[in-house]
């Protein structure tokens, strides 16, 4: 059997050096910069100063963060010493293994001599995978390894958390958005010419969009798809975008009548069954148009969502068939008078656990008015870019900048100044 | 010689014998055809052949090199699999280069929705970095337990509870290596409280058959702590019709005779509820009484109180 038939495609095709890289362009230039000038100011003999020795990549999975710290190794000749959620980071772990890994030379260096003696790139990936419990002191130890790096030092993560704040402070932030679906979609027809695969653009498209951006499970998909893993009607079903997943179920149960036939329908769904009471709760005004039909499904909601409460908080889930009864059955034996076909532009709630917690609920709604985004995208999307234009200037002319954005958007200035930094 | 348990037993070694999810089956013969498979994740509820069809997936594909902890690893919640295991023993057994003559070795994390995110977070780059020699299968009930990152490193198969022919050719291919009789009512048995679940309709064949060679209708309820179904719906019905000290009567044979724990019983009315000759409306309410009762249950209240309050509420919704 030949090796590369085994392996899989996102592995195969992997980009090795940044020509073969797909979107990131602008931060692959930020990131040979930080680099170079991080090189330049060591020889130099220059001090360095603390926010240029570290960044940090920040970016949804699969979208190729961990392949362009290697992409951009290879270009500029340097080799990859990787440390990632696999590894034990406690404190001592990080010093140990950081520093003995950058002071020796690997063995295979020795039988390829034109890496030996390259200069190393400290690659700490996943950041968010540091564990509170397991790797004590490990973000205390990152930052101190910062401080004193005689190397460049590239942190990855998916999401802020406040738990590596420290770090957050210390490094230079690159957002890197998810790719464009045009991009994924180009790739993925590239590969399936390379593989003499026969694909409709139409299921490229469809693998593209319902990627949401994320490369990896694209080309995974594109590969199980070839495998004959699934048919390309079947793909489209499945993977059906989680707007169209809720819309799909909110339709198919309240066309039911029996409290069976509507559970049933629960049996079928793979979005987060914990949150179904809130998405029927968030679009209930819209569906519901008798107002004693929605007091008896409040009510119901209400209940449903002390079953959840009691089932999540003593993991009591003898609890949870009941839940599922109250969602389904419950809501559809309260509706006595006609609805509305209102699910059609169904809402999704707001779930209160986007990872930044923010005071200005209301600037996140003018933002979404004017982006047409959800509220996740605003904050991971819209503000980073709203950051990185102000990043560019000093004061005073930021501030000016600022307020100028905020009248453009048509959004209160101050109120914006809280969520920049 | 102490007996093997059933389900041991009469565990599908291949792929060509795991029961039912034919679609699923199929797709998986293609990758042993192939040599090769993605990560996989399965998802299903629980006795629907997830754990069967991951390790004859792995017989099938390692064509008889198969060996624990050196051709594949198989790890389930009652393993130590916190975020030290994935990263020493997970993390070691993936990139050890394996001598034998097999195309990927396979690690199989069982009931992988009860790993905590830290050692879910911790499993990302070592299913990635060793993907040339080493290939994971996660089982779990909801897909969506399992973190972001992970999903979008596999291909996921979604497993649907068993039909009843499934689980009725089963019982009967079973019962007839191990010459046991079975009577029409007692198959039905099997069959009503398996409610899906191959692995629970096997072993009420095996404990039922351990009391009498002949399954009756009776030692499998009387074993699975469930009553006949009639018996149930007459209890509703009685007190449905107001008839409180009646239904009271029934409810005491059942709990005192037949043993049954007030849990067992509430779960067993809700089964029944849903197609009972009732009006969709009063169902519902039904439902509602019964969770609230299994709320205060689960919250330490009394049995005894709770299950009369239960027939008081009954009576009191026909009014």
């Amino acid at each position: 059997m030949k090796k590369s038939q085994e392996l899989p495609w996102v592995e195969k095709y992997r980009p090795k050096n940044t020509k073969e890289m797909v979107g990131f362009s602008t931060n692959i230039k930020k990131i040979k910069d930080f680099i170079k000038n991080f090189e330049e100011q060591q020889n130099a003999g220059r001090k360095i100063r603390g926010s240029q020795k570290a960044i940090l990549l920040e970016g949804p999975p699969g979208i190729g963060k961990t392949t362009v710290v290697y992409a951009v190794a290879n270009d500029l000749g340097y080799s990859v010493v990787e440390m990632n959620a696999s590894d034990i980071r406690t404190e001592n772990a990080i010093v140990e293994t950081l520093e003995e890994s950058i002071s020796s030379t690997d063995l295979l260096s020795y039988l390829m001599p034109e890496k030996l003696n390259r200069k190393k790139i400290i690659l700490i990936d996943e950041v968010d995978g540091i564990s509170g419990k397991s790797d004590r002191g490990g973000v205390k130890a990152i930052v101190s390894l910062i401080k004193k790096t005689k190397n460049p030092i590239i942190l990855t993560c998916n999401f802020y958390d406040s738990k590596f704040k420290s770090l957050y402070d210390i490094s230079t932030k690159i957002p890197c958005r998810s790719l464009q679906k045009a991009t994924i979609s180009n790739l993925l027809k590239e590969i399936a010419e390379k593989e003499n695969l026969k694909v409709d653009d139409e299921i490229v498209e469809a693998i593209a969009m319902n990627s949401g951006g994320d490369m990896r499970s694209a080309i995974n998909d594109l590969q199980a798809l070839s495998q004959g893993v699934f048919t390309d009607m079947e793909f489209l079903d499945m993977h059906r975008d989680i707007q169209e997943k809720i819309f799909s179920f909110l339709q198919s149960m309240f066309e039911q009548k029996t409290i069976r036939k509507a559970r049933d329908i629960l049996s079928n769904i793979d979005f987060d069954y914990k949150i179904i009471h809130k998405i029927i709760h968030a679009n209930m005004k819209a569906v519901i148009l008798d107002r004693k039909d929605r007091k008896e499904i409040f009510n119901t909601l209400l209940d449903a969502d002390n079953l959840m409460n009691q089932i999540m908080t003593r993991m009591d889930f003898s609890l949870l068939s009941y839940f599922f009864d109250l969602v389904s059955g419950g809501v559809i034996v309260s509706v006595t008078q006609t609805i509305s076909k209102g699910y059609k532009k169904f809402k999704m709630p707001n779930l209160g656990n986007l990872r930044f917690r923010f005071t200005g609920e209301t600037l996140l709604e003018e933002l979404q008015n004017f982006f047409y985004k959800s509220k996740l995208d605003i904050v991971n999307q819209i503000i980073p870019q709203i950051n990185e234009i102000l990043s560019i200037y000093d004061e005073p002319t930021r501030n000016k900048r600022l307020v100028q954005i905020a009248t453009e958007l048509d959004i209160n200035s101050a109120e914006l100044k809280k969520f920049v930094n | 010689m102490i007996e093997q348990p059933f389900v041991e037993k009469y565990r599908p070694r291949h792929l060509q014998d795991v029961v039912g999810q034919e679609k699923i089956v199929g797709r998986l013969k293609k990758f042993v055809a192939d040599s090769t498979m993605p990560h996989l994740i399965f998802a299903g509820p629980a006795g629907t052949g997830k754990t069967t069809s991951a390790l004859a997936l792995v017989r099938d594909i390692q064509r008889g090199k198969m060996k624990h902890h050196q051709t594949y690893l198989e790890l389930n919640a009652s393993d130590a699999r916190g975020i030290d295991v994935i990263r020493t023993l997970v993390k070691e057994f993936a990139k050890t280069i394996v001598i034998e003559e097999i195309p990927f070795k396979v690690i199989i994390l069982d009931e992988a929705d009860h790993m905590t995110g830290a050692a879910q977070q911790a499993l990302r780059r070592t299913m990635e970095n060793y993907t040339h020699i080493c290939r994971m299968i996660l089982i779990c009930n909801y897909s969506n337990q399992i973190i972001l990152p992970i999903q979008s490193r596999c291909v996921v198969f979604r497993f649907s509870k068993l039909t009843e022919e499934d689980i009725r050719k089963r019982i009967e291919y079973v019962a007839e290596q191990e010459k046991i009789t079975l009577t029409p009512s007692g198959l039905q048995a099997l069959i009503y409280v398996a409610n899906g679940d191959l692995r629970r309709a096997v072993n009420y064949l095996q404990a039922s058959s351990s009391i009498d060679n002949t399954i009756q209708e009776e030692i499998v309820f009387k074993i699975a702590g469930r009553i006949s179904p009639e018996d149930i719906r007459r209890m509703i019905h009685t007190a449905l019709k107001g008839k409180l000290m009646e239904a009271k009567s029934i409810l005491d044979t059942l709990t005192l005779e037949h043993g049954l724990s007030a849990r067992n019983l509430l779960s067993q009315m809700h089964t029944e509820v849903y197609d009972m000759e009732l009006e969709e409306l009063i169902k519902m309410r039904i439902i509602r009484i019964l969770s609230q009762i299994e709320y205060r249950l689960s919250r330490g209240a009394t049995e005894k109180v709770q299950l009369n309050a239960l027939l008081a509420k009954l009576c009191l919704l026909e009014g």
